[in-house]
């Protein structure tokens, strides 16, 4: 018998104290997350007004086969075009150094955290039937009738999700073509293989895991797609997610909004694991591949074209924006500002837009600041255990944000709207369902740079004779108070940008920002359309602000987000 | 033009950032030769292989292999072998993966697996064609390098720091393994390397390099025997170098005490004491060494003596059976082997 065979044994005792950090946000995941969505399942299935009769339509009417194509294949082609912009753009960032190149990167960076209103709003702003395209091509002699006429189109809905998420994109792909040594592809060279056979046999092996994982993240992004859709495609393109809605809103057949609702979940959950397996394993060596100079004209001119191409295309619809929000058919005028303040159309139980901002910043610091503790006690908690334990907690805890939010909405209002948990009449709801969508942010940001941290340094603090809190307050806090500001920030942004759960759930008192916006776009009318660009405008501001702290301080996340 | 077989690098320069990295350099390697290329770090060997390879383009002078002038022939048409410092193997591709890689034209699929089997057999890893690169050892990954380096028949074997990243025990097996195959190819091959001890054992021919240029060429035992300068002869482990002065009729008597005869201009000269070849002598004798013994280190079958002189430090070796004082004590050497150098420090 080995000597001493039992000191292993010992040391493997059960420990308690990740599962202390971890009770709280199992609590709040099970409670607003899981028990939702078992609610959902249940009145799809055996719902006490459902029956099969109700989900009869599902598969005998065509149309909701048409919706799950068209859902599907809009999001493979935006993926598809995403991944093919994200190539060149991911090439010229993992290989040259030029001067701006980090304003560059954070510069196109900024739609990822946009409210989709607001890209939505924007693109309508840039190529819709008034928008900036329009009256520029307007003012050409012989042109009388708008030109350009995108309303309604696949075309619109393509582009606003391409520039939602080419960043993103080219962010993953960059993190890991840098990663690539460039000796490999010299090595390939010297035995013979050209430019072209390189890149094939080479690079794009190499480089795959990171594309899967992007174009994966892209696909769940767009098969979800909701602000976009519902206000750039009307009703032609309905995808699962906005019928979810319509069926819930205009037609009012739960069941089979909660039928729909199982259907995304199938799908968005089996493309979140591809996801995490996928960027787990192409979490390699970071032997960074140095940047540099471009070095010949050619270099140069590639690098410069991508660049600007990129630049022109991120700034077009939010520059347009600002513009069509303090332009008029009078000319320019700071009329939808001044009156956001005001019930012009003297409406009863009238909310101003002024209102709504308010509503939107309260409900966004309040989710903020649950969400902090929430994510740092799962991200903590989740490294304490061992590590095939601990990333299984990480990813049940991080599934809220795979879940559409049109989902978790539904799966609030049919769960908590009866005692002992009716919480429908009040705020405490929508705050819930921000937290709930936010504080992932927190968790994943704070989790990457607690694994980053070389766990001889709290061996060497102890040694050294500090105690767990000591550890924590001396040696993990300073290491980690960035990516919790960067987690929080993005849980604010979330907050603020909030539509589809908010859309559902909020009672008309008590509107948010992206939900005021889209009310006024259903509006007709100049000044309501001006109203809501100029509100856009506010939400593009604030989060993009936002976006500049997280900039500020040089964390670089945003890849690996 | 006669034709010639080999390479020949004739006034090579490369300038980076307004440096020249690589200075005038000309070399020539016919096969069935292994050209050593050593130097310290820095001083420009892999750009020079670089620069062979067509990775990096020459400022100035030409590379020509079997009579053709490769200055526009690009990486991928040179028809090269190299090893990189680190391998640079393919971590997406198995280890046949890799040493077929560049295996192109002509062979049908039969014809890939028979070579990649028969080189597989030559570097000793033979079944391994199935091995993901993460599962390889150091020894493996190297041996795998070389497999895929020589696969396509090169005209011309480049290896770059080859045993670099390997451990000492290891490095010297490989290296007689290395010789053997090497011996057997016929290829002309430039072995780059820091270690002199590698250089002396793989090089039929050998050129020290330092900052850029070479400062010295010829056969490995000629330049070990006659190292000239004081740099060379440090970058060889040679360290024992002391001042002296030549008299006018050519006796050189050195800082320390031992004198010997050395034609040449009088005056202030460098002077190499070899380590080996020392006998201990009373300390009366005319013209020892005389010196504090500072401590003895038993290596085997020599022992290393570290002394303490009025020129500094030197270090001699004698058989371990040889009676030495205690350290501490003075001793008296009579030492046999010196040479001038010019000093170019």
């Amino acid at each position: 018998m080995p000597i001493g065979g039992s000191a292993p044994r010992q040391a493997r005792r059960m420990d308690l104290a990740p599962w202390a950090l971890l009770a709280l946000p199992l609590a709040f995941a099970l409670l607003f997350l899981v028990y939702p969505l078992q609610s959902i399942l249940r009145e799809s299935l055996v719902g006490e007004s459902a029956s099969l009769a109700d989900l009869r339509p599902l598969w005998s009417d065509s149309y909701y086969l048409e919706r799950l194509w068209f859902t599907t294949w809009q999001a493979i082609v935006s993926t598809g075009i995403t991944l093919a912009l994200a190539m060149p753009c991911a090439y010229v960032f993992a290989h040259y150094d030029f001067r701006g190149k980090s304003l560059v990167m954070a510069v196109v960076t900024i739609p990822f955290v946009l409210p989709t209103v607001v890209v939505a709003v924007a693109f309508s702003a840039l190529l819709g039937p008034s928008g900036i395209a329009n009256s520029a091509l307007l003012q050409l002699p012989g042109v009388e009738a708008a030109p350009i006429d995108l309303s309604n189109s696949i075309w619109l809905i393509l582009a606003a999700h391409v520039f939602y998420n080419v960043a993103l994109a080219s962010r993953i792909i960059a993190a890991s073509w840098t990663t690539i040594d460039p000796r490999i592809g010299e090595a390939a060279a010297i035995l013979g293989a050209g430019r072209f056979e390189r890149f094939v046999r080479v690079t794009l092996p190499q480089l795959r895991a990171a594309i899967l994982a992007a174009g994966s993240l892209v696909f769940l992004f767009c098969f979800t797609s909701f602000g976009v859709i519902l206000i750039l495609g009307g009703p032609h393109y309905s995808t699962i997610e906005t019928e979810i809605y319509r069926e819930l809103i205009f037609i009012f057949r739960p069941p089979l909004a909660a039928a729909l609702a199982m259907i995304q979940l199938a799908v968005t959950f089996g493309f979140l694991a591809v996801y995490s397996s996928l960027s787990r394993s192409s979490g390699g060596a970071a032997t960074a591949q140095r940047t540099r100079v471009p070095r010949s004209s050619r270099e140069a001119a590639l690098a410069a074209t991508v660049i600007v191409l990129l630049l022109v295309f991120t700034a077009a619809p939010l520059l347009a924006l600002a513009e069509r929000s303090v332009h008029s058919s009078g000319g320019y005028t700071l009329e939808f500002y001044r009156s956001l303040g005001e019930n012009v159309r003297r409406q009863a139980l009238f909310i101003t837009p002024f209102r709504a901002i308010w509503n939107s910043l309260t409900f966004a610091g309040i989710a903020t600041l649950l969400a902090l503790p929430l994510g740092t006690l799962t991200a903590y908690g989740a490294q304490k255990l061992r590590p095939r334990l601990g990333s299984l907690v990480e990813a049940f805890l991080l599934l809220p944000l795979g879940v559409s939010a049109v989902t978790l909405g539904l799966g609030f209002i049919i769960t908590f709207d009866e005692a002992p948990l009716n919480l429908r009449e009040t705020r405490w709801l929508l705050i819930v369902a921000h937290t709930l969508a936010a504080y992932p942010f927190v968790a994943r940001a704070v989790s990457a740079q607690l694994r980053s941290i070389d766990p001889r340094l709290r061996e060497a603090a102890r040694v050294l004779g500090e105690g767990a809190t000591g550890v924590f307050l001396r040696v993990d806090l300073p290491l980690i108070w960035r990516s919790v500001v960067v987690g929080a920030v993005f849980a604010f942004a979330t907050s603020m940008g909030e539509f589809g759960a908010t859309l559902l759930i909020a009672r008309p008192e008590w509107p948010t920002l992206p939900v005021a916006i889209f009310r006024y776009l259903g509006q007709p009318g100049e000044l309501n359309y001006g109203q809501a660009l100029a509100m856009s405008t506010i939400l593009m501001a604030v989060t993009g602000a936002g976006f500049v702290i997280i900039d500020r301080l040089r964390v670089r996340q945003l890849g690996t987000f | 033009m006669a034709f010639e077989a080999g390479l020949r690098v004739d006034g090579v320069s490369f300038v980076a950032a307004g440096r020249a990295i690589v200075d005038d350099v000309s070399l020539a390697v016919a096969p069935g030769e292994t050209l050593a290329v050593v130097g310290p770090s820095g001083c420009g060997k892999t750009t020079l292989l670089r620069l062979i390879a067509g990775l990096e383009q020459p400022s100035a002078g030409s590379v020509v292999c079997d009579s053709e002038d490769l200055a526009r022939v690009p990486v991928h048409k040179r028809r090269f072998g190299m090893m990189f410092q680190d391998f640079a193997l393919f971590p997406h591709l198995d280890v046949e993966g890799n040493v077929s890689f560049g295996l192109r034209g002509g062979y049908s699929k039969d014809a890939k697996g028979r070579r990649v089997a028969e080189l597989l057999e030559l570097v000793g890893l033979a079944g391994f064609g199935k091995r993901t690169i993460e599962a390889l050892s150091g020894g493996e990954r190297q041996r795998v390098a070389l497999a895929r380096a020589i696969a396509p028949e090169p005209r011309l074997l480049m290896l770059d720091e080859p045993l670099g990243s390997l451990d000492r025990g290891l490095r010297e097996r490989l290296l007689v393994e290395l010789k053997a195959i090497l011996g057997r190819l016929q290829i002309p091959t430039i072995y780059v390397t820091h270690d002199q001890f590698e250089a002396f054992a793989i090089g039929t021919a050998m050129v020290v390099m330092r900052s850029g240029r070479i400062v010295r060429s010829g056969t490995p035992q000629a330049i070990f025997e006659r190292p000239e300068t004081t740099f060379v002869a440090r970058f060889l482990g040679l360290d024992n170098i002391v001042p002296g002065a030549r008299s006018a009729d050519g006796i050189v008597t050195t800082a320390v005490g031992p004198r010997f005869a050395s034609e040449g201009v009088p005056g202030p000269v460098q002077v190499l004491l070899r380590h080996e070849g020392v006998a201990v002598v009373p300390e009366t004798m005319e013209s020892a060494l005389n010196a504090r013994l500072v401590s003895r280190l038993f290596q085997g079958a020599e022992v290393r003596l570290q002394l303490a002189t009025a020129a500094g430090p030197l270090e001699f070796a004698l058989p371990s059976e040889t009676t030495l004082p205690a350290a501490g004590e003075r001793i008296a050497l009579a030492v046999t082997h010196m040479q001038v150098l010019a000093d170019d420090d």
